[in-house]
C-alpha cells in the first residue's frame, strides 16, 4: 500500500476542524492560520497526485486502471441464511474525470479560505463549518464505494446550511432552508437508487452485495437478479430519471433550479464561491460517474431530451441573468446558463463534447468563482450589489477593471481565455450529435455576451456617483492574492488547454466508448428532434 | 316439564320484563332498581346452566358493584328535569336501536351456529366447564401465570388509585 | 403441572427480578417515608440486576408456563431495550426539577417505572391473548398513572385523563378483537390459532373470513393505539406534552419497543404460513393480506406525524408527532414480513433509542433551566449554551437520518429492507417524508443558530457538568453509530428468531 494520498486528502480538513475546535474562539488569527494552512496543504498534495497522475489509464469502469486507489474493508457483516453477506469498502480511487475535479476543489477552498477574513461573527464557528464542508466535498470526488459517495455528499449539507444561514444576508433563514430542503429532497432518491442497485449488484469475488460503483456498470457479470437487473427495463428506467433528478437539483437543472439564486445572493462572498465552483459541479460529475456509465442505456436513449434540457438552461439562464440588478444574482443566473453548456456537452456523448463538459466544469469553477470574489470586493466596500447604484468604476479602480475584464470575457468566451476552450469543444460534440439543438443553444452565447457587456458598462463605464467616492479603493494585496491565481489559470488554460485535457481524455474516450457500446443506438425518445 | 324448565321460563321472563321496564321508565332511579332485578334473573339463569362461578360474579360485580356506580352517577349527576332527556332527537337516539337489532341479529346468528339451529338441549360440557371446581383448577393450573400476572397488574392499579387519590400534599 | 412452572421459573428470573423490585421498592417507600432518591437506587439496581440476567437467557427460543410465554433471541433484544430505556429513565428522574416540585410522592413514581418496565418486559414474550391484554394492560394502568405524576400541573392532569379515556376505549376495542378470534378458532394460545386457522376451511372464507379480518383490524386498533398509529393516535399529542418530560421520553421509546415485539409476535405467530429460508421472507396465512393494512397504516401515520409537527410551537408536541412519523417508518419494517425487515426494525429501535432520549433529556435540561419547552424561546441558544446546542442539533440530525448519524444508519436499513422486498412504493413515500420532517427539525436549528436572543441577551446559560457529560455521552454513540454498526446489526440479525412452536 502506497501512501494514502486521497484520504489523507479528503481528511485533511477534519484534522483542520478538530485542532479549530480546540482553539479559544478569541483567537482568531490561529484559526485563520490553520484553515491556510490546512487548504494550503491540500493543494500542495493536489499539485503533487496530479503530477504524479497517468494520464494514459482509463478508469471510469476498469478498476485496475483506476488510480491512487485505496481499498479496505469498512463493514463486513458475516452472511445469514437468509441474507448474504454485507460488505461495505472502504474505496476511494480518481481516474481522468476526477483529477480535474480535485484539483479544482483544493484550489477553490484555498482561496474561500482568503475570502473568509473578512466574515467577523463568530469565526471559530465559521471555519469549523468550512472546513466540514471542504472535507465532504473532496470526499465526492474521490468516493468510488456508493455508499461513502452518498455519506460524503450529505455531510455537506449540513456545514451549507448553518454557512448560508448564519453567515448570509437579509433573507439567509429562508436561502438556507429552501437550499436544504431542495437538496436533501434529490439525495433521498439518489438514497433509494443506491439501495436498488446494491440488492441488484453481486461482487464475484465475494458473493456479497456490494456497493462499488465499478460493479454496478458491469450488469452483464455482476447482475444476474433483483430490480435492475433487466437492461432496457421501466424500473431502470425509473432509476435513471430518479438520478437525473437527484443529480439535477444539484447543478441546477432548469426546473429544479430555484434555490439557487436565493443561496447565492444570501451566501457569503466565500461560500458563493465554494458554490459555484464546486457544489454545482456535483451535479453534473455525478451524472457522468453514475447516471451515465450504470445506466448507459438510457443515457443513450434520454440523449435528445439531456440536450433539450441543457439548452433551456442555457437560454433561460441568460434571459434571467439579463434582468437582474442586482450583481450577484446575475452571476447565479450566469452560472444556471453556463451549467447549461456542461448539459450540452455530456448530451453529445461523444470525445468532443464529453471533453468540452468536464473542461466547462473546470472553467467555470475558475471563472464564476472569480466573478464572487469580485462582487465581492465592491460588496465589502460598498455594501451593495445594485448594477444600477455603481458607474465609473474604471478610473477608480484599474487594477479590479482589469480583473474584472478577464473574467467577463472568459465568461462570455473570447478566444485566448480559458472559456471558449470548453464552449468550443461542447459545441463541436454536441453539433455532431444534434445539429438543430446546437444551433439553438448557440444564442445563449450572444446573450451571454450581451448581460456581460451590457453589466460592464453599467459598473464601470460613465462617471462614479459622488457617494462612492470615498469608499471605493482599488484591491488589495489580500484580494489580488485571491484573484490573480484564478486570473493565471484563465489566460493559461486558454492558451495552452493540453494539460487540463489530457488529464481526461483518455478517460472520456473510454467513458464514451463504454456507454455506447454497452447501449447500441436503437430507438431513442423523442427521436426525431 | 321439569323444574328446570319452570324455573328457567320463570327467571327469562322476569328478565325480559324488567329489561322492558329499565328502558320505558322515566324515572332513572326506577330504571337503575330494575336493572339490578335483570342483572339477577341473568344470573338465576346463569346457575340453571350449572355456571355457578358466572352467576356469583354477576351477583357480585354488575348487580352489586357497577350497580352502585350507577346510582352513584344518577344522584351526583342529580337531574331535575328527566323530562329533558328525551326531548333532543339527534342521530344519537336512532343510533342505540339499529345497533340493538344489529346485536340482536349477531346472537341469534351465533346462536344458531353453535347448536346448529336447536334449543332444545344444553352441551354436556357446560355442566362441567362452568363449575367453581374446574375455574380453580385451570386458574391454577393452565392459567395459574396469567393468574399471578393479574394479581400483579391489580397490585399496580391498587397503589394507583390510592396515589391519585390522595390529597396534593400529605 | 408444578413440574412445568419450576421447569419455566428457570428461564424467568429476569422478570421475577422485575416483580421483585416493584414490591421491594413499594415496601421501601413506605417503611421509609421520604426517601425518594433511595426507591429510586433500589429500582436502578433492580433494573440493573434483571439486564445481567439477560444474557444467560437460552440461545434456542423456549415456550414455558404451557405456551403462555416464550422466550427466544427476538423477545431478549427487546428486554434489553425496554430496560436500558428504563435505567436511563430512572437516571433522569434524578436530575429532573419537574419531579422535584412533586417531592410528595416520587418514591412511588419509581416504583411506578419498575412496574412499567414489568409490564413492557412481560409483554415482549406474552404468546397467548391472555398474556398479550394482561401485559398491555399492566403496561397501559402504569402509564396512566405515571402521565399524570405531576398533579399540581393542570396540563399532566388532563393528559392522565385523556390517556384513561382513549386507552380504555382501545383495550375494549382490542379485546373484541380477541374474543372474535377465540370465537373463530377455539383457543387464546397464537400458535394454536395458527394451527386452527391452518385446518379450518371454514375460517379463510365467507362470512367468518369477514370475522377474521375485523378481528384483525380490531387487534390492529388495540396495538395502533400503544405505539400511536394513525387514526388512533389522538392521546399522543396531549400525553406527550402533559406527561413528565421522563416520562415522555420512556413512552416514546420503551413503550412504543414493547408493542411492536408484542405486535410482530401476533402477526408472525398466528398468521405465519411459510418462510423461504434463503431469503428469510415470510409469506402470511392463505390470504390473510394484513400486510397490506399496516402499509397504509404506515403511510399515513408517518405523512400525518410529519405534517403536523411542522405547525407545533411546542419542542415536547413536535417530538411527539415526530414519534408518531417514526412509528410509520418502523412499521415499514412489520410491513416487509422478512427477517431483514425485523433486523432493520431492531436496528432502529437502538438507533432511536439513543437519538430520542437524547432529544428529550435536552429538552427536560433547557425547560428546567428557562421554564419552556417552546421552540421559540430556543433562540440564540447556539451561543449561549454551545454543548448542549450541538447535543440537540446531532439527536435531531439523527431523528431525521442525515449521515453521519445513528438515524441514518436506522433509516438505511429500514428503507433497504422495504426496497429489497421491492415495496418501491413504500419505499418512496418513506424518503419523501423523511425530507419533510427535515423542515420542523431545521425549525429547532434555526431558532438556535441562526436567530438572535430575542433581547439580545449573550450571556452564556451555565450547565451543570453532569448535564453536559450526559449530552456528550449520547452524542459519541449517535455519531459513532454511523460508522461503526456492525456489532449492533450483527445482534440484530441473530435475535430475528421467533419462537413458532410446531413448526
Amino acid at each position: 500500500m502506497n501512501f494514502p494520498f486521497l484520504s489523507v486528502i479528503t481528511f485533511l480538513p477534519i484534522l483542520g476542524m478538530v485542532i479549530v475546535l480546540l482553539l479559544n474562539k478569541e483567537r482568531t488569527k490561529a484559526i485563520q492560520t490553520t484553515a491556510v494552512v490546512v487548504t494550503g496543504l491540500q493543494v500542495l498534495l493536489a499539485v503533487v497526485i496530479a503530477l504524479g497522475f497517468n494520464a494514459s489509464l482509463p478508469g471510469i469502469n476498469n478498476e485496475a486502471t483506476m488510480q491512487f486507489t485505496e481499498r479496505l474493508p469498512w463493514i463486513s457483516i458475516p452472511q445469514t441464511p437468509w441474507f448474504g453477506e454485507i460488505r461495505i469498502d472502504y474505496f476511494m480511487a480518481i481516474d481522468g474525470l476526477s483529477m480535474p475535479m480535485v484539483v479544482l476543489t483544493a484550489l477553490i477552498s484555498f482561496l474561500a479560505v482568503f475570502a473568509s477574513f473578512s466574515v467577523n461573527k463568530s469565526i471559530k464557528g465559521y471555519f469549523v463549518m468550512f472546513l466540514l464542508l471542504d472535507a465532504g466535498m473532496m470526499g465526492v470526488f474521490c468516493a468510488i464505494d456508493m455508499f461513502l459517495f452518498y455519506i460524503f455528499w450529505e455531510v455537506m449539507l449540513l456545514p451549507m446550511y448553518f454557512l448560508i444561514g448564519i453567515w448570509g444576508g437579509p433573507r439567509r433563514e429562508y436561502a438556507a432552508i429552501k437550499f436544504f430542503i431542495y437538496t436533501l429532497a434529490g439525495s433521498v432518491l439518489l438514497l433509494l437508487v443506491m439501495i436498488g442497485l446494491y440488492f441488484t449488484t453481486v461482487d464475484p469475488a465475494t458473493g456479497a452485495h456490494t456497493f462499488n460503483m465499478i460493479s454496478m456498470m458491469h450488469p452483464a457479470e455482476n447482475m444476474k437478479e433483483g430490480l435492475f437487473a433487466t437492461l432496457h427495463s421501466t424500473p431502470r428506467m425509473l432509476a435513471y430519471i430518479a438520478l437525473f433528478i437527484a443529480f439535477a437539483i444539484k447543478v441546477p437543472v432548469f426546473p429544479f433550479h430555484t434555490w439557487l439564486p436565493d443561496a447565492h445572493v444570501e451566501a457569503p462572498t466565500a461560500i458563493s464561491v465554494i458554490l459555484a465552483g464546486v457544489l454545482l459541479k456535483m451535479g453534473t460529475y455525478g451524472m457522468l460517474r453514475i447516471s451515465f456509465p450504470i445506466f448507459p442505456e438510457f443515457a443513450v436513449y434520454f440523449q435528445i431530451p439531456l440536450m433539450i434540457f441543457g439548452f433551456v438552461n442555457i437560454v433561460y439562464g441568460a434571459l434571467c441573468a439579463m434582468a437582474q440588478t442586482d450583481f450577484k444574482k446575475l452571476i447565479a443566473y450566469s452560472s444556471i446558463s453556463h451549467m447549461g453548456y456542461v448539459i450540452l456537452g455530456m448530451a453529445a456523448l461523444n470525445v468532443q463534447g464529453m471533453t468540452g463538459a468536464v473542461m466547462q466544469m473546470f472553467n467555470h469553477g475558475t471563472i464564476t468563482a472569480m466573478l464572487f470574489l469580485l462582487v465581492g470586493v465592491i460588496y465589502d466596500r460598498a455594501h451593495t450589489r445594485g448594477l444600477n447604484e455603481f458607474g465609473g468604476l474604471y478610473n477608480k479602480m484599474p487594477l479590479y477593471s482589469f480583473f474584472t475584464v478577464i473574467a467577463f470575457f472568459a465568461a462570455i468566451g473570447l478566444p485566448g481565455l480559458s472559456g471558449f476552450v470548453s464552449e468550443a469543444f461542447v459545441f463541436l460534440g454536441a453539433f455532431q450529435a444534434n445539429p438543430f439543438w446546437t444551433v439553438l443553444s448557440t444564442l445563449g452565447i450572444v446573450l451571454g455576451a450581451g448581460y456581460m457587456l451590457w453589466t460592464f458598462q453599467r459598473v464601470f463605464m460613465g462617471t462614479l456617483p459622488e457617494k462612492w467616492e470615498a469608499v471605493m479603493s482599488d484591491v488589495s494585496p489580500r484580494e489580488i492574492f485571491t484573484l490573480a491565481p484564478l486570473a493565471i489559470i484563465i489566460l493559461f488554460l486558454g492558451v495552452y488547454p493540453s494539460p487540463a485535457l489530457n488529464m481526461m481524455t483518455t478517460s472520456l474516450d473510454h467513458l464514451v466508448r463504454f456507454v455506447k457500446a454497452s447501449a447500441p443506438a436503437g430507438q431513442a425518445f423523442l427521436g426525431g428532434f | 316439564m321439569t323444574f328446570e324448565t319452570i324455573l328457567f321460563y320463570v327467571l327469562a321472563l322476569a328478565g325480559i320484563v324488567s329489561a322492558l321496564l329499565v328502558i320505558t321508565r322515566r324515572n332513572p332511579m326506577h330504571a337503575a332498581l330494575f336493572l339490578i332485578v335483570n342483572f339477577v334473573a341473568l344470573a338465576g339463569i346463569y346457575l340453571t346452566l350449572h355456571a355457578q362461578f358466572v352467576a356469583i360474579t354477576q351477583v357480585l360485580v354488575y348487580a352489586g358493584a357497577i350497580m352502585v356506580l350507577v346510582l352513584f352517577v344518577i344522584m351526583l349527576l342529580n337531574l331535575q328535569n328527566e323530562q329533558d332527556l328525551f326531548e333532543k332527537r339527534s342521530w344519537r337516539s336512532y343510533s342505540g336501536p339499529i345497533l340493538s337489532l344489529l346485536l340482536l341479529a349477531l346472537l341469534l346468528r351465533t346462536v344458531a351456529f353453535v347448536s346448529g339451529g336447536s334449543f332444545d338441549r344444553i352441551s354436556p360440557e357446560s355442566e362441567r366447564i362452568g363449575t367453581v371446581a374446574n375455574i380453580g383448577q385451570q386458574l391454577f393450573t393452565a392459567f395459574v401465570f396469567p393468574f399471578e400476572m393479574a394479581s400483579l397488574l391489580l397490585l399496580a392499579a391498587m397503589v394507583g388509585a390510592v396515589i391519585l387519590a390522595k390529597k396534593r400534599f400529605p | 403441572m408444578p413440574d412445568i412452572i419450576f421447569q419455566s421459573t428457570k428461564h424467568f428470573w429476569p422478570e421475577i427480578t422485575l416483580a421483585l423490585t416493584f414490591i421491594a421498592a413499594m415496601i421501601f417507600e413506605f417503611a421509609t417515608k421520604k426517601r425518594t432518591t433511595g426507591t429510586g437506587i433500589l429500582v436502578l439496581l433492580g433494573l440493573a440486576a434483571a439486564l445481567v440476567q439477560l444474557p444467560s437467557a437460552p440461545s434456542e427460543p423456549v415456550s414455558i408456563f404451557g405456551g403462555m410465554y416464550a422466550i427466544d433471541p427476538f423477545s431478549t433484544f427487546f428486554k434489553y431495550v425496554i430496560i436500558v430505556t428504563g435505567m436511563v429513565v430512572v437516571l433522569f428522574s434524578f436530575q429532573s426539577q419537574e419531579l422535584k416540585k412533586e417531592s410528595g410522592h416520587t418514591g412511588e413514581y419509581y416504583c411506578f417505572i419498575a412496574a412499567v418496565t414489568f409490564g413492557m418486559v412481560l409483554m415482549t414474550g406474552s404468546s397467548n391473548l391472555v398474556m398479550i391484554y394482561l401485559s398491555i394492560e399492566l403496561v397501559s394502568i402504569t402509564s396512566y398513572i405515571l402521565a399524570g405524576f405531576s398533579k399540581s400541573l393542570r396540563r399532566s392532569s388532563e393528559a392522565a385523563l385523556k390517556y384513561v379515556i382513549f386507552g380504555a376505549l382501545s383495550s375494549g376495542i382490542m379485546l373484541y378483537g380477541m374474543s372474535l378470534i377465540f370465537g373463530l378458532t377455539g383457543t387464546l394460545d397464537l400458535s394454536g390459532i395458527r394451527t386452527a386457522l391452518a385446518s379450518g376451511h371454514a375460517v379463510t372464507t365467507g362470512w367468518s373470513f369477514a370475522a377474521l379480518m375485523a378481528a384483525i383490524v380490531l387487534m390492529l386498533a388495540g396495538f395502533g393505539y400503544k405505539v400511536s398509529v394513525v387514526p388512533f393516535h389522538f392521546w399522543t399529542p396531549d400525553v406527550y406534552e402533559g406527561a413528565p418530560i421522563t416520562i415522555t421520553a420512556f413512552l416514546a421509546v420503551a413503550s412504543k419497543a414493547a408493542v411492536f415485539a408484542v405486535m410482530i409476535r401476533f402477526f408472525y405467530v398466528a398468521f405465519f404460513d411459510n418462510m423461504l429460508a434463503s431469503t428469510g421472507v415470510y409469506s402470511s396465512f392463505r390470504n390473510v393480506d394484513w400486510s397490506m393494512i399496516l402499509a397504509v397504516l404506515s403511510v399515513l401515520t408517518m405523512t400525518l406525524g410529519n405534517f403536523v409537527a411542522i405547525w407545533q410551537d411546542n419542542l415536547k408536541r413536535m417530538l411527539a408527532y415526530s414519534s408518531i412519523a417514526h412509528a410509520g417508518y418502523m412499521l415499514m419494517g412489520v410491513v416487509v414480513m422478512s427477517n431483514f425487515g425485523l433486523s432493520a426494525i431492531m436496528l432502529y429501535f437502538v438507533m432511536y433509542f439513543f437519538m430520542n432520549l437524547g432529544a428529550f433529556y435536552v429538552v427536560m435540561v433547557i425547560a428546567d433551566k428557562i421554564g419552556s419547552e417552546n421552540i421559540d424561546d430556543y433562540r440564540g441558544f447556539g451561543k449561549r449554551a454551545p454543548i448542549i446546542s450541538v447535543g440537540l442539533s446531532i439527536f435531531l440530525i439523527s431523528l431525521t437520518g442525515l449521515p453521519p448519524t445513528a438515524g441514518f444508519v436506522g433509516k438505511l436499513f429500514l428503507f433497504s429492507s422495504v426496497m429489497a422486498s421491492q415495496f418501491i412504493w413504500l419505499a418512496i413515500v418513506g424518503v419523501l417524508n423523511s425530507v419533510v420532517s427535515l423542515y420542523y427539525y431545521a425549525r429547532v436549528l434555526k431558532n438556535m443558530y441562526l436567530r438572535e436572543a430575542p433581547d439580545g441577551d449573550e450571556s452564556p446559560i451555565v450547565f451543570s457538568k453532569v448535564t453536559s457529560a450526559v449530552v456528550i455521552l449520547f452524542i459519541i454513540p449517535n455519531i459513532l453509530l454511523c460508522f461503526f454498526y456492525q456489532p449492533v446489526l450483527t445482534f440484530a440479525q441473530r435475535s430475528i428468531a421467533i419462537l413458532l412452536p410446531g413448526l
